[in-house]
């Protein structure tokens, strides 16, 4: 892959990049260290990846390993009940916003990576590296709860 | 009520920040495609805190040019213990080469090599009174106050302090070569950026010569927004010998202990014992892929004998090593000690939901 198709790849991600990394990083400066780290280990990893129409799941399998490295760092330089609270960035939905964040992240991040991402159960599995049962019961989970917090009917439909 | 297609609108949209941050790491992949990178690890949240809770010290140090690397971490990091022998340590004088550009010096201050990283203070003095330096992540839309001390009771943006004093801004970088660097840095009132690095850095030399990229370029306006201009970037190697002076003492166990709650088990444990710090290194292997899989993840945590976490040492993290699909090993860097333990406690944590797993105790031997 030249350096010039990745880079156009990695701009169509642009968004998806930052949901994910959002998703699981409450500081900005976090977010940019987790993509910048991903994006340099994709770069040099890329003769690893066997077919480039996965590089969308195989780019945001290492931006999660990414962003989970700097929670270790993270949980390992606070106290464990003294990480940051995020704020609401003034363009998001904050209801939404705050019942996503009221979600483990175990629950949340299937929920993100096929509600808004549009991944198939097959795909986050595979980004998770978790059985697709294990997907599906956490995806049930987090629509049962996202259902009380906003106090209306389940209409977050899947594939499952 | 809500449905699916609200859920787009949770985060909102990336912001100027995170896509920039984007491009700029583009287009150092572009720039660099050939040869590994030096990467950054930027300065975080709690280095900022830090920052603030130190305000008053770091002032003094700044204002009387003293920055050092133990005044770096006393200064600017929380709870860092270094053994008093640390300060016999510090080379004063580097042997060095290859530090100009057309913007902006870069001259080592002091270095320590202990055997397992290295530990640099390095002085960027801008060729022209007309510069104003910048750190790597400094961008001109931020506060003048992230420049260090001496701006803290500056207020506006960088920029609109480099506009009221007619100066060019240029960021810079300094990476040591195949290492990844945690940086830290702060602008003195002459306008030298003074850069704090500190990496992982290995190896049996007992005066190894460590090459940092140094990097100036200056912002330019393009379509209404602040960009790097790349075509001007200015970059020259800086070679410097260092003195390793060693690991002081070594304790492992290899006597292995499982943590069923999250399907690991611990096989082997090392400490490695300098003046600057404690170097542990945990191999683990996922003896139970499902509970692993469950716990999203796991990292470890030595705790003393009252159950408190020990402090973390000087060094950088290190993070986790991927060795095959279930072997792995935590690196990490505790406060100095001084000497090393006969036993540790270990306990694994979850690092997305913080649930505490097992804690077991490991016997030490001395090697």
């Amino acid at each position: 892959m030249t350096s010039d198709k990745f880079s156009t790849q990695i701009v169509a991600m642009m968004q998806t990049l930052y949901r994910v990394s959002y998703a699981q990083l409450s500081q900005s400066c976090d977010r940019d260290e987790a993509v910048q780290e991903c994006l340099y280990k994709a770069w040099q990893k890329r003769h690893q990846l066997k077919d480039e129409q996965y590089m969308q799941t195989w780019v945001i399998r290492i931006l999660i390993n990414e962003c989970h490295n700097i929670q270790r760092k993270r949980c390992k330089e606070l106290p464990l009940d003294e990480l940051p609270e995020r704020v609401t960035p003034a363009d998001a939905d904050s209801e939404l916003h705050d019942a996503l964040f009221s979600l483990e992240e175990k629950l949340r991040l299937p929920i993100v990576l096929h509600y808004i991402e549009g991944f198939s159960i097959s795909e986050i599995a595979r980004i998770l590296r978790c059985p697709k049962g294990t997907v599906k019961s956490r995806m049930r989970r987090g629509r049962q709860a996202l259902k009380i917090i906003l106090n209306g009917e389940d209409q977050l439909l899947c594939e499952i | 009520m809500r449905d699916m297609n609200d859920m787009k609108n949770a985060f909102g949209k990336a912001d100027d920040a995170f896509v920039n941050n984007v491009y700029r790491t583009l287009s150092d992949i572009q720039l660099n495609k050939d040869k590994k990178p030096a990467r950054k690890i930027y300065f975080s949240l709690t280095a900022a805190i830090i920052i603030v809770c130190v305000l008053s010290a770091g002032t003094v140090l700044a204002l009387s040019d003293t920055w050092g690397i133990l005044d770096f971490l006393s200064g600017r990091r929380a709870n860092v213990k270094v053994l008093p022998e640390a300060s016999g340590v510090v080379q004063e004088e580097v042997p060095q080469q290859g530090n100009q550009t057309d913007f902006a010096s870069f001259v080592i201050r002091e270095a320590v090599h202990d055997g397992q990283s290295v530990y640099i203070v390095l002085d960027v003095k801008p060729s022209s009174p007309d510069y104003l330096l910048l750190g790597p992540d400094a961008q001109p839309h931020d506060h003048i106050s992230n420049l260090g001390p001496v701006f803290s009771r500056k207020t506006g943006t960088i920029a609109e302090y480099a506009q009221a004093n007619h100066k060019i801004m240029m960021n810079t970088s300094v990476g040591i070569s195949g290492a990844n660097c945690s940086i830290d840095y702060l602008l003195e009132e002459d306008g030298t950026l003074v850069y704090m690095i500190d990496a992982r850095y290995g190896g049996n030399s007992s005066t190894p010569v460590v090459e940092l990229e140094c990097v100036a370029l200056p912002f330019i306006v393009e379509n209404g927004k602040y960009t790097r201009d790349m075509n001007s970037k200015k970059s020259t190697i800086l070679s410097a010998t260092l003195k390793n002076a060693g690991t002081q003492q070594k304790v492992i166990c290899t006597e292995s202990a499982v943590y069923s709650d999250c399907g690991v088990r611990v096989d082997k444990i090392t400490l490695k014992g300098s003046a600057m710090s404690t170097y542990t290194e945990i191999e683990f292997t996922v003896v139970d892929a499902n509970k692993y899989a469950e716990s999203d993840g796991i990292f470890f945590v030595f705790l003393d004998r009252y159950g408190q976490p020990i402090p973390n040492g000087a060094g950088s993290g290190g993070g986790i090593e991927t060795i095959d699909n279930v072997h792995f090993t935590e690196k990490n860097s505790l406060q100095a000690m001084e000497k090393l333990p006969s036993e540790v406690i270990l306990r694994g944590y979850s690092y997305s939901d913080k649930t505490k797993y097992e804690t077991h105790t490991f016997k030490m031997k001395q090697q």
